[in-house]
């Protein structure tokens, strides 16, 4: 058989992983979740006519439809008698932005000092693996905790302080990578060519970690929606009227014996969306792991 | 050996030193102690006179080798709000969380461990895919509802449990598996895959050709190298309890450190945070150093190197 | 030893085997009807490219083929056990480690890192119930014939605490600690550097003849076999197409295959000596070292990696630099690429010292090849990306002029304009190294520094890429820089050999007279190891 006149073996890498994307459970469970709740988040106020701040004493503690209630508030109302659907749709907008721009903070942080430990190695790596040591050694609810206080609780901050502490993984896994990609002879064929580190960075190094920093960014987008919730329930993140998950839980905390539905919601969609991201991470480390690759 | 110790303990000392200084900065920065420590109706004499009482008018290098002394020699400084010495908050709160913590570490043990090894054994079955779905699971909770919904069940509705506090060890036992539960995992998957990666090593293809096979394969030749760097992630699992206690001892209403830590931010009480931060850095740093220890001796790779 | 098997016997017999693998979207026969008879004392050759399905027989033979394979034969027996009709407990207890031992391509790899040497040895008798010192005493007798220096005192150290070459030795006298009559061994020298190959070969001939066991030597190398098979069988594709004599097989090749695979190996080639051209590259009196400190508080260790090296390479020659790893010449090929400066000497260029010579000025000069067709490439990149890139740093010609410059050298190198929009995943490994060389074209350099360009693929993918370089090399006046371990490579392309050993230069000359009289104790042993047909 002669080398030159055989066929090609098959797509081209994105292509391929496109379509085994299309055919991954998690990946298509996980993200039509995802977007549904997106679609929520943007089209509240279309979704209800109620707005999530307006208290009504009178309408206090009214059931769910399912507990009793009737389908004027269909989630029931709160302690303050706001509609809870309402402030469960509106949460949501606090969830998802909560999640990207403390995911992207990290990101962009975890990303840049990663590729600069991995492509240069030696001290600049021993410097950034020494920050790395001292991040982990944070104890960070604790010190996210202090930070929200001190700055004063508001989503932007909360969105701040989650993202300036969550960016391990993000350098790990891209320094793990770059440095790999790194000793690659399409590397040193570039650098012998003459070509300057940023046009190797950007040409060589960064395409091939990408596919990995989709996947921490899929996990820390969970994780932040998680940290944002349990800051608002220990009473220093996003400050109340706002209908933060976590803090919702935090105001039903008081009727968990009676109304226990004041818990239960806002935790199960919080559950919903976190396990939904989470199975599109996992499912996106199944389509671009090298082994899946051959 | 000795070398590679001495470089952790290096590291550890370094990592503490750079939190401390990163712990009184930020509070001594973002918050003006005196004004804090006076109350809201305190006159300008009077917090000026705090000031000069507790050093806060010296130069911030002075007072933080000052407080690093201090630190060291067990004055933790003293509780604006429950004007106490903050050691003496620290030892009366603390055996509880390291409690709650031990326990939590041994659910986590006892639960991962073997799972992660039954998924491994059989991969892509029944067992393994369940094994994943609880992975899956117990990442996406969120630990406060999970810890409320344990209550909601097993102490509400079926009254097994008691609710909350601190008294008896049974009432750690919830508790102890909420939080445990969160460490699953992480520990729970690195087992799984250092398993099924040590299996497909030649020396276990070689062990194989030996003729070692099942349960004898397994626990001779495959548990040593694959439960390595579980090791060292379950230390690091264990220094972030006292921080994932926080949220457990709130639910559960435990007099722990976490407990402490919660009230002190929420009134802004500076020494207790301060000190608090840096305790919970260090007790993750030791945690860690250990882990490195126990790793050393029992890889040879790093014993004899 | 294994003096219950008498001579008429075979000492493993396999009818018909057909083994099938679950592939995706269907199965795989990996070996499809093979048949073979193994008499005491005898070395069975298997050669077959990877893929042929030479491991999966032994494999098979050991019980050990992956999870899902499907088995069929008429008969298939070893030291007159049925493998057929055994569970796997009992190959397990009668089969492995016993009637037939294995060792693997990876020593480096196939002992665990975590237990002594000692451990591992003597588990292979402990766990079948025998004493300790029972097998203590076994494994030490055997450390000793296998010629491990000092068994006794090495006995609890570890793994890591010993070179490649010893942990075979340590691998074959695992296999042989419970006196197996069988060992197969699966390229157990592919992984070692050529002085170490012939050591392991011979030991492996040494302990055939003193414990009267049957080898099965699976190589990809006809060399290898030459002289240490008695018979041997040609695998491709599944199927076994010539079996023979070892001396008839190789003089009156029947098939097809096996003589391209035999004329594959490259042979002496008398090319007429080189114009004196100018002096392309300079180099005197180069030196090269490391610093690095195993850790915070030990002494700053020195590696020498190359030390006081002169060379010069004339327009229109091939040079090769020869040696094992470790011995330096990669590390000069890094210099000369501008990757790292040196230490100590002078490096000129075309005239001018390296250091002055602008980094895209030395890319016009000089373009690199290297070894790994898999890893020199961007995945993320189609061919065409990847090999108009240098135009592409350089900022050199319109995009209309550099892509009509791409279809022109992949044309040169032979590679279909419809692979133009491929990525590299989709190609073979022979037609990444002629990207590879495209791209290293694509700048119209003068010199080529091909850092082993041929020992990453098959053995007939080798012939076809080094008779390209040999053609482009005639028609571009190439001057080529080789580095390789390959002295069949050496014989067919380079004008001038320089042999280098710890980072020094041990011998130089032309390469027609130092293959034929070599004056250095360490070059004889280079060009020994190397079994010649």
């Amino acid at each position: 058989m002669s080398a030159v006149d055989l066929d090609l073996e098959g797509e081209p890498p994105l292509r391929a992983t496109l379509r085994r994307m299309r055919h991954h459970k998690g990946i298509v469970f996980g993200g039509v979740v995802v977007v549904i709740f997106m679609l929520l988040a943007v089209f509240a106020p279309l979704l209800t006519p109620y707005d999530y701040a307006t208290q009504n004493i009178a309408n206090r503690m009214v059931p769910p439809v399912w507990a009793g209630g009737n389908w004027t508030h269909p989630f029931g109302t709160d302690h303050l008698g706001r509609d809870y659907l309402a402030r469960l749709l509106y949460g949501t907008r606090i969830s998802v932005i909560v999640g990207v721009g403390a995911s992207t903070i990290g990101c962009c942080i975890g990303v840049t000092l990663g590729l600069a430990a991995g492509y240069w190695g030696g001290r600049v790596d021993r410097f950034v693996s020494f920050l790395l040591a001292c991040q982990l050694a944070m104890p960070t609810i604790l010190l996210a905790m202090a930070l929200v206080f001190i700055i004063g609780p508001s989503t932007l901050v909360v969105i701040c302080v989650v993202g300036v502490l969550h960016w391990n993984l993000f350098l790990v896994v891209t320094r793990a990578a770059t440095m790999r990609v790194r000793e690659m002879e399409f590397v040193q064929a570039s650098r012998a060519l003459g070509a300057s580190p940023m046009p190797i960075i950007t040409h060589d190094v960064l395409p091939n970690v990408t596919s990995h920093i989709i996947v921490i960014y899929t996990f820390e987008f969970g994780k932040a929606i998680l940290a944002e919730a349990t800051l608002s329930f220990l009473g220093v993140g996003v400050p109340a009227p706002a209908p933060s998950w976590g803090l919702m839980i935090a105001e039903g905390r008081n009727a968990l014996f009676f109304q226990p539905w004041l818990v239960i919601i806002p935790g199960a969609a919080l559950f919903l969306l976190v396990i939904a991201v989470n199975l599109m991470g996992d499912g996106l480390r199944d389509v671009t792991a090298p082994e899946a690759r051959q | 050996m000795l070398e590679y110790i001495l470089r952790r303990c290096g590291l550890a000392l370094s990592v503490g030193f750079t939190i401390s200084l990163v712990a009184f900065l930020l509070l001594n920065f973002a918050t003006d102690p005196a004004v804090t420590m006076a109350g809201e109706e305190a006159t300008t004499e009077e917090i000026e006179r705090l000031r000069a009482l507790y050093g806060f008018d010296r130069p911030l290098y002075l007072q933080y080798y000052n407080w690093l002394v201090s630190f060291f020699r067990g004055d933790f400084g003293e509780s604006v709000h429950w004007r106490l010495p903050v050691a003496e908050l620290v030892a009366r709160h603390f055996p509880v969380t390291l409690l709650l913590a031990g326990m939590s570490l041994t659910v986590t043990i006892l639960v991962a461990i073997p799972l992660g090894v039954l998924a491994a054994m059989n991969p892509n079955t029944l067992i393994d895919r369940i094994a994943l779905s609880i992975a899956v699971a117990a990442q996406a909770i969120p630990n406060f509802w999970l810890g409320m919904m344990a209550i909601l069940l097993l102490a509400v509705t079926w009254p097994i449990f008691p609710v909350s506090g601190n008294n008896t060890i049974w009432h750690f036992i919830l508790p102890a598996f909420v939080l445990g539960l969160s460490s699953v995992p992480a520990i729970m998957r690195l087992t799984r895959t250092g398993l099924l990666e040590v299996m497909g090593t030649d020396y276990i293809r070689a062990a194989r050709a030996k003729g070692y096979r099942g349960g004898a394969l397994l626990f001779r030749h495959a548990m040593r190298n694959a439960l390595l760097p579980v090791v060292s992630v379950l230390a690091v699992q264990f220094g972030e309890k006292l921080g994932g206690a926080i949220v457990t001892e709130t639910v559960f209403a435990i007099n722990g450190i976490g407990r402490l830590a919660v009230q002190s931010v929420l009134i802004g009480d500076v020494p207790v945070v301060q000190s608090l931060l840096f305790l919970f850095a260090m007790f993750f740093v030791f945690a860690n150093l250990l882990a490195d220890l126990l790793n050393a001796w029992l890889d040879p790779r790093i014993r004899l190197a | 030893m294994n003096e219950q098997t008498n001579a008429s016997q075979p000492t493993a017999e396999i009818e018909n085997l057909t083994v099938s693998l679950p592939v995706p979207g269907g199965t795989l026969e990996a070996v499809k009807g093979l048949s073979l008879s193994l008499s005491p004392r005898e070395t069975l050759g298997i050669v077959g490219e990877s893929g042929s399905g030479k491991s999966m027989t032994a494999l098979a033979l050991m019980g050990l083929l992956p999870p899902g394979a499907r088995v069929e034969a008429d008969r298939m027996q070893v030291g007159g056990a049925d493998i057929l009709t055994m569970s796997d407990r009992q190959l397990s207890a009668d089969i492995r480690g016993h009637k037939a031992a294995m060792i693997f391509q990876e020593p480096m790899t196939s002992l665990n890192p975590v237990y002594s040497i000692g451990r591992q040895l003597t588990e292979a008798m402990t766990m079948h119930g025998q004493r300790y010192d029972t097998a203590r005493t076994r494994a030490l007798e055997l450390l000793h014939a296998v010629g491990l220096p000092d068994p006794e005192e090495r006995f609890s150290q570890y793994p890591h605490q010993f070179s490649g070459g010893q942990r075979q030795r340590i691998l074959i006298a695992m296999a042989l600690m419970n006196s197996p009559g069988l060992l197969i061994a699966d390229e157990p020298t592919t992984a070692l550097d050529v002085t170490i190959q012939a050591q392991i070969l011979d030991l492996l001939k040494e302990m055939r003849e003193k414990l009267g066991i049957a080898v099965i030597l699976i190589t990809h190398d006809f060399g290898v076999l030459s002289h240490h098979a008695d018979r041997v069988m040609v695998m491709l594709k599944g199927e076994v197409i010539e079996t023979g004599r070892t001396e008839a097989v190789l003089r009156k090749p029947q098939h097809e295959y096996t003589r391209r695979l035999i004329d594959s190996l490259p042979k002496a080639h008398s090319r007429p000596p080189p114009p004196d051209g100018t002096a392309l590259i300079e180099v005197e009196q180069v030196s090269q070292s490391y610093k690095f400190r195993r850790g915070l508080f030990s002494p700053i260790r020195t590696i020498e990696a190359v030390k006081d090296v002169s060379f010069t390479l004339s327009e229109g020659e091939t040079l090769a630099f020869v040696g094992e790893s470790g011995s330096g010449k990669s590390t000069l090929a890094r210099m000369l690429l501008g990757l790292e400066a040196p230490k100590a000497g002078r490096i000129r260029l075309d005239g001018t010292d390296i250091a002055s010579v602008p980094d895209k000025v030395r890319a016009h000069l000089l373009q690199p090849i290297f070894q790994d067709p898999y890893g020199s490439l961007n995945p993320r990149m189609s061919v065409s990306q990847i090999i108009r890139r240098p135009l592409d740093i350089h900022e050199i010609g319109t995009r209309a002029e550099r892509a009509e410059r791409t279809r022109a050298v992949m044309e040169q190198t032979g590679l279909s304009p419809r692979f133009f929009h491929a990525f590299p995943s989709q190609m073979s490994g022979g037609q990444r190294q002629r990207v590879a060389i495209a791209r290293a074209l694509i700048l119209n350099p003068r010199i080529i520094v091909c850092d082993e360009p041929t020992s990453a693929l098959d053995v007939s993918i080798q012939a076809q890429i080094l008779t390209l370089l040999e053609g482009l090399r005639g028609r571009l006046n190439l001057t080529l820089l080789l580095i390789t371990h390959d002295l069949g490579v050496v014989r067919q392309m380079a004008d001038r050999v320089i042999v280098m050993q710890d980072g020094q230069v041990v011998e130089a000359g032309m390469t027609a007279e130092l293959f034929a009289a070599p004056t250095q104790d360490y070059t004889r042993t280079l060009l020994a190891s190397v079994s010649a047909l």
